[in-house]
């Protein structure tokens, strides 16, 4: 008998063995997909109005396409199951006893059974997935297409089994019992996800510099880091297609393909981590938890440490960031983990407290730990790099002309980070000027449960003016590093370092969309409009909207810190910008939500050269509201009456509609509204949006300005 | 030929093992006694390759065992619970041995069977656990290994089940290459069919003999002598092991060929004198009464 021989005669005698595994998966795909897909091409034929896309679209791209996230979930499961059912022979002395002593060498047989499972996954998938294109040929909607789609579906769903299966083979062959080996699984399936989360919620609670900027990639040494990730990936790849008559969401497995190395190095690792296992595995390590004696110090560090951090960090949650919470949390659950895993260990309640040493070094390490993150012993919050070390350095100053901000691939994101992403100063001595002050202040907005009285709140915010600054480190080594400072306007000097970052032109060109753009994508439509009037302008020559957005980059660039503080935007700038055409033929290019969006930005009075081009265009922003032909304006608010105890009381809302000329002259002078006013520095101050608004009709509602409501409204709404 | 070279086996804290050296020649039926905790099961799944031993060498025809398929070629071990697939059938479980060993005979298989009267279709899972031995070891000979290594394989089976296997050990062992180890806790089951004997105790071996030569080499004379000085006289001359005296009669137990002790005792004129058979549980008391261990209290 040759080994050839005899490894296809173990695969044979496994399959034997537990034929209920393949016929389990079998029975639960067939009702999955062979069922599911007859049920749903019934539902089309009957109900085909309801629907933007044939039968044959569907096949492809929502059946072979979006649902594998089905597949996945259900790939990952029978792993599991077909990894415990094989290798669960190793917790019983038995059987350990019948195989061990067979002439087979345990590599012949580790690889005959590693197969064998992949086999009894792969064999009633694969069996199901070519039941559905025959359904799919019986129905006349079987296309190449369909088939290319069905090959990816079945490739990146036998991925993501191969990696969770390597995974819990890894965790039967660690240990020598059954329940133990499903916890060990699910411990190394999503140890690396925990891990992040542990490390990312101390940072955010005890390090207040602390910012997370961009897509957070969790660690992915854990194969639910890696899925999670692909899951995510399934999502982008679903793409809006539209022709003449139909629209539907073509799936591109090409999006996913970034994950196929990294699934298959994973898979291999945990692979051979499980094959070294098993061969130095002792055949005594049956019914055993843990297989090898010295793993188990090493485990039990590893898993009791965070576990206490992490139930630490709820406690801190939940009781609203107290740090004595925390630390009770961190140490009821190193008592009770060390414990239960000592007790798991030898199966005996009596050993909870052996191996007091290694119980004391865990409770050194952990204590290690929150001395770090409590006193910031590695300087996190006082970091700031030496000018030496820096090559530019991102800057966003939050709240200040906020945009809408899109990526390059049509996504939105918030300002914060497209300004990170574009801005970067260099050689701008007030930034890191600006950093080092911030960092050494280590200011903390503080809200009223802060203080005993509600006054004492009062009389500390009117001496702060709080705003937030990111700031993104750029080393010379290619890595950025994000902190964020709290910084206090009233405060003249850090005034002054503020508005000279933001009089650096590479600042205001990196936080605004506009003079980033591809001029060719800018849409000829573009509105002007002031708090009464708008017109729509068609700027269809690209020299003329050039034109426009140099005379509004020109007035832009003059304008200062103080500018925006004290001055309310007179009108807006509308622009439309279109992502590459999707209508139409190919399933190519994507968009994420629409093929076009509007960027609008604020006009200053200040802004004479845009003022002027746009009059020379028809649109004066200096227009007023025209009076005659204003029939009334209702002012809708509450009045307060002090009642017998001192407290104010608010009566129900009502309506005044003024109709005098003058009154209606002088109401508008007072008005903003939220499309103008969202750009000052600080919306609030400007706002006397608690007591009362205005309706125009025919125009828009308002909101008065701060200390400039008429005398006459102010008396009204007392 | 099985050696086991100052082999050591830890369980934890516990040494099932201590520093074990055994030759077991081929031909010869190998006899492993001791009491339960004795290390016998350990040292039987060493020899099968099944655990390796923390110290010492154990080979095979001169192979090392562990992880050598070659050497596990010639090795069938029967544990003392016997894995059987789930739900399979006696035929199942000749297929499942066939594919691991080359020289498995199937036809000899379902011949033995049916000798056993056991049902080659019937779920292994129904039967009693004297037929799980009986299968064990018709499964055991079939496979056609140099090598059988029984845990309490002996243990379970009736009366005339225990002789008709000990009557196959006899036939392989005419037969062809064949040398069975056998554990057991009970000295008495191996007597009739053991050539040597090793005694395991507390994870040592106190000893390891030749049966034959140890029934050679002590023998129990029945006498009545016609006065007591020749009797005082004779248990000076002899190699004494033990002396009893029941009434008139002494029994005699001492080393030496029986011819030797005869003419020593027919040298005193005695009334009547007779060689007793020793039982190999009598031989054992004696034996190791002279190294110093009640064996009554290690086995019996």
């Amino acid at each position: 008998m040759t080994s050839k021989n005899l490894f296809f005669k173990l695969i044979k005698q496994d399959w034997k063995k537990r034929i209920w595994c393949p016929i389990i998966i079998f029975i639960v795909y067939f009702i999955a997909m062979d069922v599911s897909l007859l049920m749903r091409l019934d539902a089309m034929r009957q109900y085909s109005d309801r629907y933007s896309y044939t039968p044959a679209i569907f096949l492809e791209h929502y059946f072979f396409g979006s649902s594998i996230e089905g597949a996945i979930v259900g790939g990952c499961l029978t792993a599991i199951l077909c990894a415990v059912s094989g290798f669960c022979w190793l917790h019983s002395r038995t059987q350990v006893d019948a195989y061990n002593s067979m002439p087979v060498k345990r590599t012949v047989m580790f690889a005959s059974k590693f197969l064998s499972g992949i086999l009894q996954f792969l064999a009633p998938f694969a069996l199901n997935i070519a039941i559905c294109l025959l359904i799919g040929a019986a129905n006349g909607i079987f296309t190449v297409q369909a088939l290319a789609n069905a090959v990816c579906y079945a490739f990146y769903t036998l991925l993501c089994f191969l990696t969770v299966y390597s995974v819990a083979v890894m965790a039967v062959s660690l240990t020598g019992n059954i329940i133990i080996s499903l916890i060990a699984a699910g411990v190394l399936l999503s140890y690396s996800v925990i891990i992040f989360i542990i490390k990312e919620s101390l940072f955010n609670e005890f390090f207040m510099t602390c910012i997370l900027i961009g897509e957070q990639k969790v660690y992915s040494f854990s194969p639910i880091g890696l899925i999670a990730q692909l899951m995510d990936a399934v999502n982008g790849a679903r793409t809006s297609y539209r022709a003449a008559e139909i629209s539907y969401r073509v799936f591109n497995y090409g999006t996913l393909g970034g994950f196929v190395l990294p699934f298959i190095l994973q898979a291999a690792v945990y692979a051979a981590l499980g094959f070294a296992l098993y061969v130095k595995r002792p055949s005594e390590a049956a019914g055993r938890a843990i297989a090898f004696r010295r793993a188990e110090p090493v485990i039990k560090t590893l898993i009791v440490i965070p576990a206490s951090l992490l139930i630490g960090l709820c406690f801190m949650e939940i009781i609203e960031g107290s740090f004595g919470w925390f630390v009770f949390g961190t140490v009821l659950c190193f008592v009770i983990m060390s414990a239960v895993m000592e007790i798991i260990f030898r199966f005996d309640i009596r050993a909870a407290f052996n191996n007091k040493k290694h119980m004391l070094f865990n409770a050194a390490c952990t204590a290690l730990i929150i001395i770090i993150f409590r006193y910031d012993v590695l300087g996190y919050d006082t970091y700031v790099p030496l000018d030496t070390q820096l090559e530019g350095c991102a800057v966003s100053i939050d709240g200040l002309l906020d945009y809408d901000c899109r990526n390059e691939d049509g996504r939105y994101t918030s300002a914060r980070e497209y300004r990170l992403k574009n801005v970067d100063l260099k050689n701008n001595a007030a930034v890191m000027e600006l950093a080092r002050k911030a960092a050494a202040q280590k200011l903390q907005v503080k809200d009223s449960s802060d203080f005993e009285t509600y006054e004492m709140y009062e009389e500390y915010a009117r001496e702060r003016e709080f705003h937030s600054i990111v700031l993104g480190y750029k080393l010379a080594r290619g890595k950025t590093i994000y902190r964020q400072y709290i910084i206090d306007l009233n405060d003249d000097d850090t005034h002054r370092l503020l508005s000279e970052v933001f009089a650096d032109e590479d600042y205001k060109l990196g936080i605004t969309p506009i003079f980033n753009e591809d001029i060719s994508k800018v849409a000829g439509e573009t509105y002007l409009s002031n708090l009464f009037y708008n017109v729509e302008l068609d700027l269809g020559e690209e020299e003329k909207r050039r034109q426009l957005i140099e005379a509004y980059r020109q007035d832009y660039m003059q304008l200062t810190l103080d500018d925006i503080m004290n001055t309310m935007p007179i009108g807006r700038l509308d622009f439309g910008i279109s992502e590459e055409n999707l209508a139409g033929a190919e399933y190519s290019r994507l968009s994420y939500y629409t093929d076009e969006y509007r960027q609008n930005y604020p006009v200053y009075p200040q802004f004479t050269n845009t003022i002027s081009l746009a009059k020379s265009y028809g649109f004066d922003y200096n227009k007023e509201l025209d009076v005659e032909n204003v029939e009334y304006i209702e002012v809708s608010g509450y009045k307060y009456t002090t009642q017998g105890d001192g407290a104010d009381a608010q009566t129900d809302s009502f309506t005044i509609a003024y109709t005098d000329k003058e009154q209606i002259r002088q109401i508008s002078e007072a008005l903003t509204d939220s499309s103008l006013a969202h750009w000052s520095y600080d919306y609030n101050s400007y706002i006397y949006n608690d007591k009362c608004s205005a309706v125009i009709p025919n125009y828009n509602s308002y909101y008065f300005i701060k200390d400039e409501t008429p005398e006459f409204v102010m008396e009204d709404f007392k | 030929m099985i050696t086991a070279s100052n082999i050591s086996k830890s369980f934890g804290s516990i040494e099932a093992v201590k520093d074990i050296s055994v030759n077991i020649k081929n031909g010869e039926v190998f006899g492993l006694i001791g009491t339960n905790g004795a290390g016998k099961s350990t040292f039987l799944r060493m020899l099968s390759g099944v655990l390796k031993p923390d110290s010492g060498a154990i080979t095979i025809d001169d192979k090392p065992v562990y992880e050598n398929p070659a050497a596990k070629s010639e090795v069938f071990y029967i544990s003392d619970d016997q894995y059987f697939l789930p739900n399979a059938t006696p035929a199942d479980m000749a297929k499942f041995y066939g594919d691991y060993y080359a020289g498995f005979d199937m036809a000899r298989f379902y011949d033995m069977l049916a000798k056993f009267s056991l049902d080659k279709r019937r779920k292994i899972n129904t039967f009693s656990k004297g037929m799980k031995k009986q299968l064990s070891v018709i499964l055991g000979i079939c496979a056609n290994t140099k090598y059988m290594l029984c845990d309490e394989t002996f243990d379970g089976l009736d009366p005339v089940m225990r002789q008709a296997v000990k009557s196959i050990f006899a036939g392989e062992l005419t037969s062809r290459d064949f040398t069975p180890v056998i554990a057991s806790h009970n000295l008495r089951e191996l007597e009739d069919i053991c050539d040597c004997v090793g005694i395991l105790h507390q994870g040592g071996v106190l000893m390891q003999k030749d049966l034959e030569e140890m029934k050679l080499n002590i023998h129990t004379v029945q006498c009545v002598f016609k006065n007591s000085e020749d009797e005082k006289s004779l248990l000076q001359l002899l190699n004494t092991v033990k002396s009893e005296k029941r009434g008139s009669l002494s029994l005699i137990t001492a080393r030496g060929r029986k011819e030797e002790i005869m003419q020593k005792v027919n040298f005193f004129e005695p009334v009547f004198a007779e060689i007793l058979p020793l039982s190999l549980e009598e031989i054992f008391i004696s034996e190791t009464e002279v190294v110093g261990y009640d064996i009554k209290k290690l086995i019996f």
